[in-house]
């Protein structure tokens, strides 16, 4: 048995809906065991959760070479897993390089006045 | 002819694939696993609080016991044994960050490309390289094997496997070899199940690093 297997059954539309029903209405549950979960079940979780959020960014177009023929395809879905993570860690060294340009210095502001 | 060949040869693999993922959501549903053989039902399930303080007892009696023997060493010092005998396990690890980096930037120019030949170009230059990697990790994996580091690993597994194997009587559940010796001993089928199935419940190696220092 794999993590092929594995993944594939976290992707599959059932496992995708009944995941995120369970996020929304917290009644659904997914396993005989609410706690002490064992290392396949834990697994078999951030697969499920990865998916839902890759199919989010799908639904929201969120990137051009997202599209659902990568998801089909495990080595594509990694390669874009890889582009997504660098982009995400350029856009946090972009945030850090502009808050250098204060000087270092932090910017209070006063709340609004009620 | 050839039609029908691809057919039932599609047909197979469809059920090969509906077999496994039947089996995964067997294994995924609880966090005991339940199996039949020669019609009894036999189960692993993850062991509670008392036995999780009996497995770290065992764990440390173990560990406690081989370092006071000789012919037990740390991983470290296996490195420096087969470094004298010319075989370079840190050079080999190095390789496999390597290639490691190497696969995460092939990775990287998949993601920009959409030509199908692109495509498969890539993908193939991945799966030459994680290939390469795998034989390089099994090959580090078996040379270390007799570490202490692995070997407690192996004894923490099978002492669990010993606490929680259970075979189903009369509506209970009772363990199925009462001294761990026996179950050392054993051979049949539902043992070798037993251990197949410990592995996809309970996982000793994060966390439990050890070292020689």
């Amino acid at each position: 048995m794999s993590l092929q297997a594995i993944r594939k059954l976290a992707q599959s539309s059932d496992y995708q809906t009944i995941y995120n029903r369970a996020k929304e209405l917290g009644s659904i549950r997914l396993f005989n065991n609410d706690s002490d979960f064992s290392k396949t079940q834990i697994v078999f979780l951030s697969y499920l959760q990865m998916y839902s959020i890759l199919y989010q960014e799908l639904q929201t177009a969120q990137d051009d070479y997202l599209t659902e023929e990568v998801l089909e395809d495990w080595t594509r879905t990694e390669a874009y897993l890889v582009y997504r993570k660098q982009k995400t860690e350029k856009k946090s060294q972009n945030k850090v390089k502009d808050l250098s340009h204060n000087d270092g210095a932090i910017i209070f502001k006063r709340p609004p006045k009620k | 002819m050839s039609d029908k060949m691809e057919l039932a040869k599609t047909a197979l693999k469809a059920l090969a694939e509906l077999e496994e993922s039947v089996k995964i959501e067997n294994i995924i549903k609880d966090n005991k696993i339940e199996f039949i053989v020669d019609d009894k039902t036999y189960h692993v399930r993850k062991p509670n609080g008392t036995e999780k303080l009996e497995i770290e007892r065992e764990r440390r009696k173990e560990y406690l016991r081989m370092i006071q023997d000789d012919t037990y060493l740390f991983k470290k010092q296996w490195i420096e044994k087969y470094k004298a005998k010319g075989i370079d396990i840190q050079a080999k690890e190095n390789q496999v960050k390597l290639l490691y980096g190497e696969i995460e930037k092939t990775l990287l120019r998949l993601a920009g490309v959409k030509e199908p030949k692109d495509i498969d170009m890539l993908k193939a230059e991945i799966e030459k390289l994680r290939d390469e990697m795998h034989g390089i990790s099994i090959e580090t994996t078996n040379l270390l094997s007799y570490s202490i580091e692995e070997q407690l690993l192996l004894h923490t597994t099978t002492y669990t496997t010993y606490l929680v194997f259970e075979v189903k009587e009369n509506e209970n559940w009772k363990r199925v070899f009462d001294k761990y010796e026996n179950l050392i001993k054993a051979e049949d089928k539902a043992t070798e199940l037993a251990f197949y199935y410990i592995n996809y419940l309970v996982y000793y190696g994060a966390g439990h690093e050890l070292t020689s220092n």
